[in-house]
């Protein structure tokens, strides 16, 4: 009984890196059978005409909630679950450089996941406005169904889980490298995860700035979508970060393949830094391709050239990586195991998806293929065919690991055979539907389309049932699986030189790599740093610091919605949030929680001389800026487009916004003074910076506010979108600061209780930097909704 | 100070020393210049010696990288902070680009 109970706080509690990647895993997969199951449901739906098994709202409320799932909840984490448990294994480190933080990661995204699910039980349904959420259609106005606010609160959920999770995998893959360790020996699965996390740090921001102008849309009857031309600011806002997030699930997917390739077919992949360089392309191009998904929009031709030309463009490196993918393998003794048969299946699916999408590239073959479903088959070809079936190859690939037992390989060929054909099936066909319009319930007979659709229905059952093979091949093998060594594919990344399943610091000792061969050094024979780690892999604080905004937002959606138990539900949230960082607080206060590699036995280039927390900061912020300059461009927007032309200069008290402006820069320079005395071992110095900065910080927040409260007064108000734009500037600036000033208070206290032990100079030089980001985004704030 | 204090304070190497407090004084130049180049312009503006346009808004933009760049410390970083600066810089100039040009004209 006491070891179930053990068992069942590790899972809850746990930080560990593998914990973290099997919790990631299982909770992937069991959004796939969701989302694959509603997947079914408009299939069936679909296979005949004027079928009634789905009236149109469930219909809709199916796709929506479909393509949702599956893009956010479904094929990334599961590549992110193998980035969990292998990337740290793979690079010779002892964990993630943020255990604690990859946790609540993973915790965010489960309750965002249920958050959103959560709306299918409002009265009116969940969201059905489709995965884009294309404005005005995702307003008030148009989807009254108060579901809809809790997908939103889940995708928000879901974009602060990316977040952490994006800082914590830059900061690790950066500087927990083993010594020796150079960037280009990394296994393609790690730079694919790296380009991955990139394009996470810079696009998710843009969703979420537009999902927070949504919100204030919906919440507090603002028009910011609903003003004339206000969709427009929507597309941008979502396919800056929507088109690089097809490659964001597809590079781990990708980067995975080549791996196996090249393992199977016991080669060294050709062109390994043309690859690593194309990849590299691929992610950068991706932030300058997205207005190809709105050639039907009316923006000017002119803009529309550059990206169509941009979108040709990226098919070159894709190109690139495929051709020397399959070089790769001529004159190798390829082994077609399961893992190599799904890495082939990958780059052969690939191949049609990638081809199909070059026509789309031109605005004249677009008009004409947009919005039907050969677009849906394009898109499903690359995400889920390219994407799936790789990944799906890790899973198979990596189980020995996992496990320490080798799954039934006939039953995992079966599943590859029947998967492959019953997507093919499935897909295909919509090729041939070129004339039929996606996001309809039903079609009538004279149409032609039912017996394409009777088709593709059946493969999706084929495909999606063949699925319970590979379900129970790896469940019976967990258990019943022949016992392998360590290495039973012959494989040369660093996971295979340690047991399997790994132990819980992966290396007993000091791994080092010495010309590509890692080896594991002690230190005066003694075994270094695992007395520390006992024991400190536990915390109760990621859960319920996910928990608690979990409570409050599903309280406050519920509100929204009018539904009983609201109240009680927002109250227990919010003290579950408070206690939650309270003691987040009070272990960091009396340093409970100790987790550090030694760094002299790092590779940190090019981040040499930087502590990680401030490493981390940078990060965060370099996301952040995309975030404000989303916010800023939506009111740059409607003051240029949506006939909103009062300047600040007429709706503000400039003079007081002035002040305010000052006032958060010199709250900025105390702060950076308070981190300068911290380095200087000053202690009056820095509580004399920390205390002036929070007390000018907080006059800030009070001079904004006397400003905003004189702007209401004089009878502007959010019906007014430049007016909407600049006031969710301003409260999302002020939550920042005030995020912000509860670190501030907390490390005075610290610093003055217990000076400056453990992490406190490096952490008020992360917090120095934070406010020099708050106070250049007031400068910002001020020069554009004030002074223009 | 007090003698732990001191002490901790002895332990902070010369070199360390010198360039944090190197880093404190150039902190409060920028405030001051910051300040006093915030002040010009808006009393500028209100007052009708200046009118808001480009040449302003080439302003806004430089005074912004100027805070960003001096407060948050990135001068006083290796080249991998500042290539990422310059990178998360051209991606934010890509995004406004992108919805100042990127309006409807036709229907």
């Amino acid at each position: 009984m006491a070891h179930r109970v053990l068992q069942i706080k590790r899972w809850l509690f746990t930080t560990n890196h593998k914990d973290v990647g099997i919790l990631y895993l299982v909770t992937a997969l069991y959004f796939f059978v969701i989302a694959g199951t509603l997947a079914l449901l408009f299939r069936i739906q679909l296979s005949v005409p004027e079928n009634d098994f789905l009236p149109a709202g469930k219909f809709n409320q199916a796709v929506t909630n479909h393509g949702l799932l599956m893009v956010f909840w479904f094929i990334s984490p599961l590549g992110f679950a193998f980035a969990n448990y292998f990337v740290p294994i793979q690079l010779g480190a002892k964990d993630m450089a943020f255990p604690r933080l990859n946790a609540l990661s993973y915790w965010l995204l489960l309750f965002g996941g249920l958050l959103m699910l959560a709306g299918f039980f409002m009265p009116g349904g969940t969201a059905d406005f489709g995965w884009t959420a294309y404005a005005p259609l995702n307003t008030e106005t148009f989807t009254p169904n108060p579901g809809a606010n809790l997908v939103a609160f889940g995708l928000l959920m879901l974009i602060a889980s990316v977040t952490v999770g994006t800082v914590n995998f830059l900061v690790t893959i950066f500087q927990l490298r083993a010594k020796g360790y150079k960037m280009l020996g990394l296994p393609m699965f790690v730079w694919g995860i790296f380009f991955t996390v990139l394009m996470m740090l810079w696009a998710f921001p843009s969703l979420q700035a537009a999902l927070t102008l949504l919100a204030v849309d919906r919440i507090l009857g603002a028009n910011i979508f609903t003003a004339p031309k206000g969709g427009i600011i929507w597309d941008h806002l979502f396919w800056f970060f929507g088109h690089p997030e097809v490659y964001i699930v597809l590079f781990p997917g990708l980067a995975l393949a080549l791996d196996l390739i090249s393992v199977f077919s016991r080669r060294p992949l050709l062109g390994r830094k043309v690859i690593i360089g194309a990849l590299a392309a691929a992610a950068a191009l991706s932030f300058g391709v997205y207005a190809h998904h709105m050639f039907m929009t009316g923006v000017s031709l002119s803009y529309l050239k550059v990206h169509m030309f941009t979108t040709e463009l990226i098919s070159v490196p894709f190109g690139i990586i495929t051709i020397l993918a399959i070089l790769s393998m001529i004159g190798g003794a390829i082994r077609l195991s399961t893992p190599m048969l799904f890495a082939l299946g990958s780059i052969a699916v690939f191949i049609i998806g990638g081809f199909s999408g070059v026509f789309n590239s031109n605005p004249v073959l677009d008009i004409a293929n947009r919005g039907s479903y050969w677009v849906v088959a394009h898109f499903h070809y690359v995400m889920v065919g390219a994407a799936l079936f790789a990944l799906f190859g890790g899973l198979y690939y990596w189980f020995p690991k996992m496990t320490g037992r080798m799954y039934n390989e006939t039953l995992g060929k079966i599943h590859f055979i029947i998967s492959f054909i019953g997507f093919n099936i499935l897909y295909f066909p919509m090729f041939f539907l070129i004339d039929m319009p996606r996001r309809i319930y039903t079609y009538p007979e004279w149409t032609g389309w039912g017996p394409l659709n009777f088709i593709a229905t059946v493969g999706a059952f084929i495909f999606g049932l063949s699925h319970l093979i590979m379900f129970a091949n790896l469940l019976y093998s967990m258990k019943h699986g022949p016992r392998v060594d360590r290495n039973p594919w012959g494989a040369w990344s660093y996971e295979w030189m340690v047991e399997s399943p790994p132990p819980e610091y992966n290396f007993e000792g000091i791994p080092v790599v010495q010309g590509n061969r890692l080896m594991v050094v002690m230190a005066n024979g003694a075994k270094p740093h695992v007395e520390l780690h006992e024991g400190n892999h536990l915390s109760p604080w990621p859960l319920l610091i996910s928990l608690g905004p979990f409570l409050f937002l599903l309280g406050l959606g519920m509100w929204l919605g009018q539904v009983k138990f609201a109240l009680p539900l927002i109250v227990v949230g919010a003290i579950i949030s408070l206690y939650s960082v309270y003691g987040w607080f009070r272990d960091d206060f009396y340093e409970r929680f100790k987790f550090e590699e030694p760094p002299e036995y790092k590779e940190r280039w090019p981040f040499t001389s930087i502590h990680r927390v401030k490493l981390g900061m940078y990060f965060f912020l370099f996301g952040d800026a995309v975030f404000f300059a989303g916010l800023v461009g939506a009111y740059i927007f409607m003051r240029l487009e949506a006939g909103a032309t009062l300047s600040g200069l007429v709706t503000h008290n400039i003079l007081l916004g002035l002040l305010a402006t000052l006032l958060m820069l010199w709250s900025a320079v105390f702060m950076y003074i308070a981190a300068r005395g911290a380095k200087l071992g000053d202690k009056t110095l820095a509580l004399a910076g920390l205390s002036l900065s929070t007390v000018l910080s907080l006059a800030y927040v009070v001079v904004t506010g006397l400003d905003w409260a004189s702007v209401f007064a004089v009878g502007f108000t959010l019906a007014d979108p430049a007016i909407a734009t600049s006031a969710t500037t301003a409260l999302a600036h002020v939550l920042h600061l005030l995020a912000g000033l509860l670190v501030a208070l907390y490390l005075t206290l610290k610093i003055w209780v217990r000076g400056f032990t453990g992490h406190v100079p490096e952490t008020l030089d992360a917090l120095a930097v934070y406010w020099g980001f708050l106070a250049a985004i007031s400068v910002l704030v001020f020069g554009v909704t004030y002074v223009f | 100070m007090g003698e732990g204090e001191a002490q901790g304070a002895q332990k902070v190497d010369y070199a360390v020393r010198l360039r944090e407090r190197r880093k404190l004084a150039w902190a409060v130049a920028v405030g001051f210049m910051s300040s006093a180049l915030l002040m010009v312009f808006t009393l500028g503006v209100v007052t009708g010696a200046l009118t808001t346009g480009a040449a302003l808004a080439v302003a806004v933009a430089v005074i912004t990288l100027f805070v960003a760049f001096m407060l948050m410390d990135i001068v006083w970083e290796g080249w991998g902070i500042q290539l990422f600066s310059v990178i998360t810089v051209i991606i934010v100039m890509l995004l406004m680009l992108n919805i100042i040009f990127g309006r409807q004209v036709m229907p």
